[in-house]
Order: structure tokens, then C-alpha cells, then sequence
């Protein structure tokens, strides 16, 4: 997920501009090996059993290589060798890049060396099972979501969103910075609450249009007009999303939190609190999360 | 009772995530299927169509699943309930399982704990 945030670095470098990031990403999406293959293609697993993996990746907020070691399929040794043989995203955006002329060679690993320094991800080539408390610092450095009260949850809520995001939407997004809303979105608004000894307001802001491609990316189906499917989807994973929160929650602090049922259409954010804006930036166009303490 | 006799309650307010379920449904060639949209939407079908075996979300509007769950079983201590749902806390599995349900499947659902439910109520499992 680091070639994400490096894509929003170069973007505000000004050294590529969006539609070359865009078409960047997308490249980036298709050609990027993931793990699962390289295991298959090593003979480290089966179909079957990175299948398995799969599955579970969708209902657990752990990574690949986690769940693999977990399920005693592999040794944490050959997962570790395994992840040594996966290239760097970021190392792979920057080749795309370069290759489409969008920027030179020595912009960009110059730019690279930049972004490493700057999140603090010196040896990003030693890719390991540690990767995730990487993400989790990356994610921590880039958003500020100290208007809220108990942000450090509201940032593990975030690094959440990001690890659903890649598992159920796309990896072809380009974070963009939170900022703080005054008023509603003209936008369609999708909401859910979490209570117990956490309250927080969650939503999705967007287009008509993007949303039915994101859900038709969610569902793995070809919507092609804004329907209750369409409405439907877009609460499944949010649902989903806030589920596995409360699930992660009640595991690592055996805080008991509950979901009301998500609301379509319905904007109940009071905007003398503090509200953030989290734009997520994919081809098809951008999706605007929504967070705020419910007080 | 055999996959095509046994009737199946499936409840959830998504419309995505009933017909995911009720396409899985007819692929493994159950037939008898009934949709509920929430919790009492399920309790006053579980009481007129009295199925087999019922398919329950957690997080619904009106009346959510646990609470459908306490009222089916007092209407029927033997109802067979599986429950579905994203918020898998063992708070919630405790709740569920305390009210009478027999299992939980983890959304987003795997095709083959639904089969695996079915099957274990088809040998007759309580």
C-alpha cells in the first residue's frame, strides 16, 4: 500500500500530474505480482489454499503472509523469502512512471529516497511480516485527525479503511489529505454509527456515478445504473468495514462496540463538530469517507 | 427433508446480500426460499411459514437479529438459526449462541459454511 501515499508525494512534488498518476496506478494494479501468485508460481501453495487465504482475508484484518504462517500452510522462513522475492510497489510505480516518460530516473528514485526519509521507511526493500506496523506509521504520519476526540482509535479506524480499501475496491487509488467539512457534499451521502464506549459517525460521500462503480467493484457485478443494488453495495461495505472495526476492537481492547443499520441517503453529521473528509482518488472517480466524533 | 425440500428463512436488510445468498441457495438447488427485510419482518414470517432452518443478520433496522433470535426460539425452542453477520465480536457470538442460535457465519459469507450449515441440519443436528 506504500506506492499509494508515494503517488500522492510525487502528485504534491508536482513532479506528475494526475492523469499521468492515474494511468500510473492502474499500470501499477496489473503488472504488480502479488504474493498469492508468487506462492503458486514458487510452489510454495496451492490455488486451493491461497483461495483459503483469501476467504479469510475478507473476514480478518490480517495480511497474506499473517494468515499463511497462521494456517501452518508455510513457515514464517519461506514467507520471508517469499516476500524478499516480491518487488516494491513503489519501486514498480516509479518503473511504470518512467517507462511512460511521465518522469525521469533521477526524479523519481530521488523522489523515492525523499519519501522514504520523510515516513521513515529506510529499508522498504526488506519487505517482512512487519510491513503492517510500517503502514500503520505512514498512515499516522500523513493524517491529522487531532480535531477529534480519540483520534489514536479514529487512526486505527483509518489504517482499517485503507487495508478494506485494497481487499475489496482496488489498489489503483491515490490518498489525498483530510480536511475538514463545514457543510454538506451536494454529493450522495451514506452513513452508519458506531456506538458503545467509542461513538463515532461514519460515511461515504459521491457521485452517482462512482458509486456504481464502486459498487459494481464491491459486488463483482456490472451495475450500470444507480439502483437498490447499487444503494445496497455501498452499505454492505460500510457495514462490512465497521464490522471488522468492532471485531478488531473487541479483540485488541475488549471494547464491546455496536453498529446501527447504515442509512442511504440520509446526512445526520452536525457540523459544529468536527468533521473530516478523507478523499480516496480511483479511476473511475473519487470517493469522500467521512468521520466524526457522535456526541 | 433433502436440499430441495428444505424451506429457508434468509434474513438481512441488504438486498445484495439476500440475493447473494438466495443465487448460492439455488445453485446447490434449495427451492423453498423465503425473504425477511428485518428482525420482526423474520419473526412474523418464522411464524407463519414455520422453516427449517433460518439464514440471520445482526446489524438490522426495527428489530435486529438477536432480538428476532430470543423471540423465534420463544416461539419455537427447536428453531434452527444461523446467524450472519460482519460483527463477529465473541460478544456478539456469546449473545447469539446464549439466545439459541446453533452458529454464526462471518460475512462476507463463505459459500461453504452456508452448505456446511444446511448439511449439519439436514443429518438432523440440534
Amino acid at each position: 500500500m506504500f506506492s499509494q501515499f508515494f503517488g500522492n508525494y510525487l502528485l504534491n512534488e508536482n513532479l506528475v500530474t494526475p492523469e499521468q498518476l492515474t494511468d500510473g496506478i492502474q499500470e501499477v494494479q496489473r503488472i504488480h505480482k502479488r504474493i498469492g501468485e508468487l506462492a503458486i508460481r514458487y510452489g510454495y501453495l496451492t490455488k486451493e489454499q491461497v483461495e483459503q487465504i483469501h476467504i479469510m482475508q475478507t473476514q480478518q484484518d490480517k495480511r497474506f503472509g499473517e494468515l499463511v504462517v497462521e494456517a501452518k500452510f508455510m513457515t514464517q522462513e519461506d514467507m520471508e523469502k517469499l516476500l524478499a522475492l516480491q518487488k516494491n510497489d513503489c519501486e514498480v510505480l516509479c518503473k511504470v512512471l518512467i517507462d511512460a516518460n511521465a518522469i525521469s530516473s533521477e526524479d523519481c528514485h530521488h523522489a523515492l529516497e525523499r519519501f522514504r526519509e520523510k515516513y521513515r521507511l529506510e529499508d522498504l526493500n526488506k519487505l517482512s511480516l512487519l510491513q503492517t506496523t510500517k503502514i500503520n506509521i505512514l498512515i499516522n504520519d500523513f493524517y491529522d485527525l487531532t480535531g477529534l476526540e480519540n483520534s489514536e482509535v479514529f487512526m486505527k479506524y483509518l489504517t482499517l479503511l485503507f487495508n478494506n480499501i485494497t481487499r475489496f475496491i482496488g489498489t489503483d487509488f491515490t490518498p489525498y489529505k483530510e480536511y475538514i467539512m463545514k457543510k454538506p457534499e451536494e454529493n450522495l451521502y451514506f452513513s452508519q454509527g458506531i456506538t458503545g464506549p467509542f461513538k463515532a459517525k461514519s460515511g461515504i460521500y459521491a457521485s452517482e456515478e462512482t458509486l456504481i462503480a464502486m459498487a459494481s467493484r464491491y459486488a463483482e457485478e456490472d451495475f450500470t445504473e444507480f439502483d437498490e443494488y447499487v444503494e445496497a453495495s455501498i452499505c454492505d461495505f460500510l457495514n462490512l468495514h465497521n464490522g471488522i472495526f468492532t471485531v478488531n476492537m473487541s479483540n485488541e481492547f475488549q471494547m464491546e462496540l455496536k453498529l446501527d443499520p447504515p442509512l442511504e441517503n440520509e446526512c445526520d453529521l452536525d457540523f459544529n463538530d468536527t468533521v473530516y473528509c478523507i478523499p480516496i482518488n480511483f479511476p473511475f472517480g473519487t470517493l469522500y469517507f467521512v468521520i466524526a466524533n457522535d456526541s | 427433508m433433502t436440499l430441495k425440500t428444505i424451506k429457508i428463512l434468509v434474513c438481512d436488510d441488504s438486498v445484495l446480500a439476500r440475493k447473494k445468498l438466495k443465487d448460492y441457495l439455488k445453485i446447490i438447488g434449495c427451492n423453498q426460499i423465503i425473504e425477511a427485510t428485518d428482525g420482526e419482518n423474520a419473526v412474523e414470517l418464522y411464524k407463519e411459514e414455520n422453516p427449517d432452518i433460518v439464514f440471520l443478520d445482526i446489524v438490522m433496522p426495527k428489530k435486529d437479529g438477536i432480538s428476532a433470535v430470543n423471540e423465534i426460539i420463544a416461539y419455537d425452542p427447536d428453531a434452527y438459526i444461523v446467524m450472519t453477520s460482519s460483527v463477529g465480536t465473541q460478544d456478539n457470538l456469546k449473545q447469539a449462541l446464549k439466545a439459541g442460535a446453533r452458529d454464526f457465519v462471518q460475512k462476507p459469507i463463505d459459500n461453504d459454511m452456508i452448505l456446511k450449515s444446511i448439511e449439519n441440519k439436514l443429518k438432523g443436528g440440534k
